[in-house]
């Protein structure tokens, strides 16, 4: 069975409908491209898996378990984890009290132990996971004063710390450049490869078809493609909806 | 039937009222995005203008009532309007919530302050309703006034204007477009500053109307009940979510017919005495309810990124250096202020130990509270009643309601501080000894009732904090769901709340509490005549009663200690996980952390901060009053100071409540001292005395406000440069001065104003100067870019600077070096 299951989500804004029935699965252990013209749903999709709108109709469950009407740190607490397009960073910590304040925030509903033993641990993975981000030389910076495309993965190393089983990722490349990209698509292959589920939201093109296992393609709130990057880079219906874009 | 008649109609014309100022609070809300606080300010304002055309005897006065009436709404209101979105609003468009919560409040105190002024003499004012008392005509037994009718018939009229202004015009569509994106008007043609002047001179005029029409209910004018009186119209125009007018309306009927039924049924508050003053406290009652039964927003995150406010969090051992020097240069003062001086310098200090609730909850958490003062208030009542001025034997009794309280506090406080469960017990129980210790300690009182108290003792303090806590976490568990304005709003209709069932309590209440007052009744008597006599405190062995440089020495201690621990606060888990619920909710949420346990803490912690620090300060004051000094206004002047002084600062608190407490009362008796000296100037320092007394705070709010970071941050800026190796000179030559004033006027060479006169400039003047040489320094250091490499060196700054500017992978020069090896 798939890892994360949506089901028939439908929301509405208004009278405008963001999402209409839509259906897809994210299995286990890959990475899961999501694509779509600007204002499919993408975001819409994400706010609701991961708890922060509610959708009108439809079902999520992640790892068989309904999670439809979860609170959102609930889910996290399951394993969801996240990242935000309209960046949502702490802007009053630095960069790497960022990353420690989530790791706080796990070890509080985990174990709850401050001994001197989980402080030393705690400390180590964060220095791994800036390691693994290379954003050490930043640590000690104020968010507010680094690019976004750092800012980006300081959104990801924030969301490592909490072990997520499954990661939500809303355009991580935008505001990256050619090189981050690349980087980062390593960083993703990295994550996967120690059994971290990725859900990939992404404009960059070059980037899901590099590293995505399997592709969504959303517009105007419906689906209307899914299969390998193969077959939706030929996909007629994928092309008309980019208007002939950079696919 | 004649009764259910009569009320029914006072109900609706109190109700027609009502709706009639939350409509153009709604229309001022719908198209600016700004709450305008003033606006029941602005109603008793124009209702003051109104009484003086109409019916004073003197200036002005005796015109015919249709023309009053026409100038004050087509003249005098407009001008308001369109004078405060010019001059005042504009600006606030894109700035953060508290700002734009802030900015308001201020100009509503300008209002009250500019009102008392001109209208300073104490001489009753009463507005008579149109066509006098006596025209009124009846159905069946009943009768209705024709003022009664007019108010009704009136507000029926501008709900049908107003529905047609903003469904069929251009302009009025234009106006509700404009919240919602004002560019986008911009590009379609509309006019959106037109469209913002519009609205605000509406506003205006609805605020007036309903000032003018509310005014003869109240028999004689009165600034502040005026005020409230329109306040009362919020809740209205929160059953309309600020945006729908039809259920604005009918909110403002309902609560009308609320308060009316209500006066009905109790007998005009006579048959209950203890809720004889519900009837002016229930639209904030209902106000509160509505807020909490609200569906709410979803959980935003940082909504403004242009926004950013960026506070920096002193180390540990800095926050202590500057706790002992504060208190060392305080203890300094004492030797040279005269006993009045220091009085006022305490009464600022006092303010800001109760400031210190606001930073730990606003600076750090993000929570707005618009009632500190409450919590204040609450806590010197609470050391009134079971220190000093009830039968409550302090011993075994006050040992045991300490030990429960101690206990509460803990449970609700220590869940957030991220503690295993078995610490967590511990820390609870260490708690709960610790108190029960110092309370077993400084039990130092004797007797009991008021006239054998005659000092407070410290367990005193201890209980004022724990009752003020458990108050506030019982204020917040319903709010807990609130956020920014409408935070700021439940607060608010608390203050009110207090200030009408509590300040102005007169029932004395007799219980027979197991434990305590050995066997016999204890006897609260929640506020005695309007005011409660708090008596200095008296424990260390030191006599505060006349000592009042010792009072200041302690009040300074006291603050320099409770910001030390919210330094220690902040540089801690807790304190992350503050920064980060107030940065962005929503990534919280995502990040496994349950925001209610923090917040539930964070408004205990500080809500006992305020009930301390205002046990203490009333203290110092020697009485509280039911007007002053923890009023719901008095607590929005507090507030608003301290924002703008900076509330994510330690200093911020201090200045603010200096500010407050101090500065504006000091400079008042400069310039009558002044008007004194010189004679023939009389009139001019009079009117500029009058302007700090009754202007000032409002005006430092309304100039100041924009700063999103505050005074604080600028003077610490300053002082920062001060430090640095360059201005060692400046530096030695600011305290070489300012040590020989401190001689000059210990041993009398100079008196009081003079001293003040060198001291405060100095003080200013250092950090202004360097940074003013550092601002041209770095000037000099700016380079054209397109010189970089002509005549400039290529440096590591640069190359990272440029790398930032245009987006390029962030090498770190070091990169480079490592690479060429
Ligand atoms: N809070 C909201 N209120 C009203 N409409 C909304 C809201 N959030 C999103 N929408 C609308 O829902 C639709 C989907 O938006 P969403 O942000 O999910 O798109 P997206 O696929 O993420 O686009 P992008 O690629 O630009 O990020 C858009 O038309 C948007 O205008
Ligand atoms: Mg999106």
């Amino acid at each position: 069975m798939s890892y994360l299951d949506i089901k028939d989500i439908t929301v509405r804004f208004g009278g405008h409908i963001a999402l209409n029935n839509v259906s897809m699965s994210v299995e286990r252990g890959i990475i899961t491209g999501l694509i779509g013209p600007n204002g499919a749903g993408k975001t819409t999709l994400f706010n609701v898996v991961s708890g922060l709108h509610r959708a009108d109709e439809g079902a999520i469950s992640l790892d068989g378990e309904r999670i439809t009407n979860m609170a959102p740190y609930k889910r996290a607490r399951s394993g969801v984890g996240r990242t935000f397009q309209r960046l949502e960073l702490f802007p009053s910590l630095t960069v790497e009290e960022n990353i420690r304040v989530s790791a706080e925030i796990r070890n509080q509903w985990t174990r709850g132990n401050t001994s001197t033993i989980v402080r030393k641990l705690i400390d180590q993975k964060i220095e791994d996971t800036l390691e693994l981000t290379g954003l050490t030389e930043l640590a000690d910076h104020h968010v507010a004063e680094i690019p976004t495309g750092k800012a980006r993965l300081v959104e990801l190393a924030r969301s490592l710390m909490q072990d997520p089983k499954l990661i939500l990722l809303d355009e991580p490349a935008s505001g990256q450049n050619d090189i981050e990209t690349a980087e980062f698509g390593n960083i993703l292959r990295t994550l996967t490869n120690e059994g971290i589920t990725i859900f990939l939201v992404e404009h960059d093109m070059s980037l899901v078809m590099s590293v995505c296992d399997h592709v969504y393609v959303l517009d105007f709130g419906s689906i209307i493609a899914s299969g390998s990057t193969d077959e939706i880079q030929i996909d007629k219906r994928v092309i008309d909806a980019y208007l002939g874009g950079d696919l | 039937m004649t009764e259910l008649v009569t009320f029914t109609v006072v109900g609706l014309a109190i109700g027609s009222i009502y709706s009639i100022a939350s409509a153009g609070l709604v229309v001022t809300y719908t198209t600016s995005g700004i709450f305008n606080f003033a606006h029941g300010a602005i109603g008793m304002f124009t209702a003051f203008i109104y009484w003086q055309l109409r019916w004073d005897a003197g200036w002005g006065g005796q015109w015919p009532a249709p023309i009053a009436m026409l100038f004050v709404l087509f003249v005098v209101a407009p001008i308001i309007g369109i004078f405060l979105q010019l001059v005042v609003m504009r600006g606030l468009e894109g700035t953060n919530e508290t700002t734009k919560l802030v900015i308001p409040i201020a100009v509503m105190l300008a209002f009250i302050g500019g009102t008392n002024w001109i209208w300073q003499d104490l001489e009753s004012r009463i507005p008579e309703p149109f066509f006098g008392r006596e025209s009124k005509w009846s159905i069946g037994d009943a009768y209705i006034t024709t003022h009664q009718t007019i108010v009704v018939v009136t507000a029926l009229l501008l709900a049908l204007f107003l529905k047609f202004l903003l469904t069929n015009t251009r302009i009025g569509i234009t106006m509700r477009a404009v919240v919602d994106n004002r560019e986008l008007v911009q590009l379609n043609g509309g006019k959106p500053d037109f469209a913002a002047l519009l609205s605000w001179a509406i506003g205006a005029m609805m605020a007036a109307v309903a000032g003018i029409l509310i005014s003869p209910l109240l028999g004689s004018l009165n600034v502040l009940a005026l005020t409230l009186l329109v306040v009362n119209a919020y809740a209205a125009a929160i059953f309309g979510r600020l945006k729908n007018l039809p259920l604005t309306f009918m909110g403002g009927l309902v609560i009308g017919l609320a308060v009316s039924y209500w006066n009905w049924l109790s007998g005009t508050g006579r048959k209950w005495p203890w809720l004889s003053e519900l009837r002016s406290a229930i639209p904030v009652v209902i106000l509160f309810v509505i807020l909490i039964l609200l569906p709410q927003e979803r959980l935003r995150g940082s909504s403004l990124a242009k926004y950013r406010e960026s506070f920096k969090v002193p180390t540990i051992k800095s926050s202590i250096t500057w706790g002992a020097i504060f208190i060392i240069f305080i203890s300094a003062l004492t030797l040279i202020l005269e006993n009045k001086w220091e009085f006022s310098l305490a009464k600022g200090i006092g303010f800001a130990i109760i400031g210190l609730s606001m930073v730990l909850l606003t600076g750090y958490a993000g929570e707005i509270n618009l009632a500190p003062l409450a919590f204040a208030g609450i806590g010197a009542i609470s050391a009134y009643q079971f220190d000093v001025g009830s039968g409550v034997e302090t011993g075994a009794g006050f040992a045991t309601l300490a030990v429960f309280l101690a206990a509460f506090f803990g449970y609700l406080v220590f869940p957030a501080f991220g503690l295993a469960r078995a610490r967590l017990w511990g820390a609870v129980s260490v708690f709960t000894i610790g108190v029960l210790g110092l309370v077993t300690i400084f039990d130092g009182t004797s007797g009991t009732g008021i006239a054998s108290r005659e000092s407070m003792s410290f367990s005193g303090l201890i209980v004022a904090a724990l009752i003020a806590g458990a108050i506030g976490a019982v204020v917040a568990v319903p709010a807990l769901r609130l956020r920014g304005l409408y935070l700021g709003l439940a607060t608010f209709a608390f203050a009110i709340f207090v200030d009408k069932m509590v300040y102005k309590q007169r029932q004395t209440l007799s219980l027979d509490i197991p434990f305590i007052g050995d066997g016999k009744d204890v006897t609260f008597n929640v506020f005695n005549n309007g005011a409660l006599n708090i008596p200095r405190p008296g424990f260390f062995g030191i006599d505060f009663r006349k000592n009042q440089s010792a009072m200041l020495i302690l009040l300074t201690i006291t603050f320099s200690l409770i910001a030390i621990l919210l330094v220690i606060l902040r540089r801690s888990t807790y304190g992350r996980q503050l920064s980060a619920m107030k940065d962005s909710p929503a990534a919280c949420a995502t990040l496994g952390l349950n925001m209610l346990k923090l917040k539930l803490s964070v408004f205990t912690l500080a809500a006992a901060i305020a009930g301390f620090g205002g046990a203490l300060h009333a203290s110092n004051l020697r009485a509280i009053q039911e007007d002053a000094p923890f009023t719901v206004f008095e607590g929005l002047a507090l507030f608003m100071l301290t924002v703008v002084s900076g509330i994510g600062y330690i200093s911020g608190a201090l200045i603010g409540g200096i500010l407050y407490g101090t500065a504006f009362l000091v400079m008042g008796d400069f310039w009558d001292k002044l008007a004194n000296d010189w004679s023939s100037f009389d009139w001019l320092f009079t009117v500029i005395h009058d302007f700090f007394i009754f202007l000032g705070p409002a005006m430092a709010g309304i100039g100041l406000g924009r700063n999103p970071n505050g005074i604080a941050a600028q003077i610490f800026d300053g002082y920062r440069i001060l430090k640095e190796e360059s201005n060692r000179t400046l530096l030695s030559i600011g305290v070489a001065a300012t040590t020989c004033f401190w001689i000059f006027r210990i041993t009398d060479v100079i008196d009081g104003w003079t001293f003040l006169l060198l001291f405060v400039p100095t003080l200013l003047l250092c950090p202004l100067i360097a940074e003013a040489k550092k601002k041209d320094l770095e000037t000099e250091k700016m380079h054209p870019l397109e010189l970089i490499g002509i005549d400039h060196s290529y440096t590591d700054q640069i190359v990272e600077d440029l790398n930032k500017e245009l987006n390029l992978p962030f090498s770190h020069p070091k990169d480079f070096e490592d690479r060429s090896h």
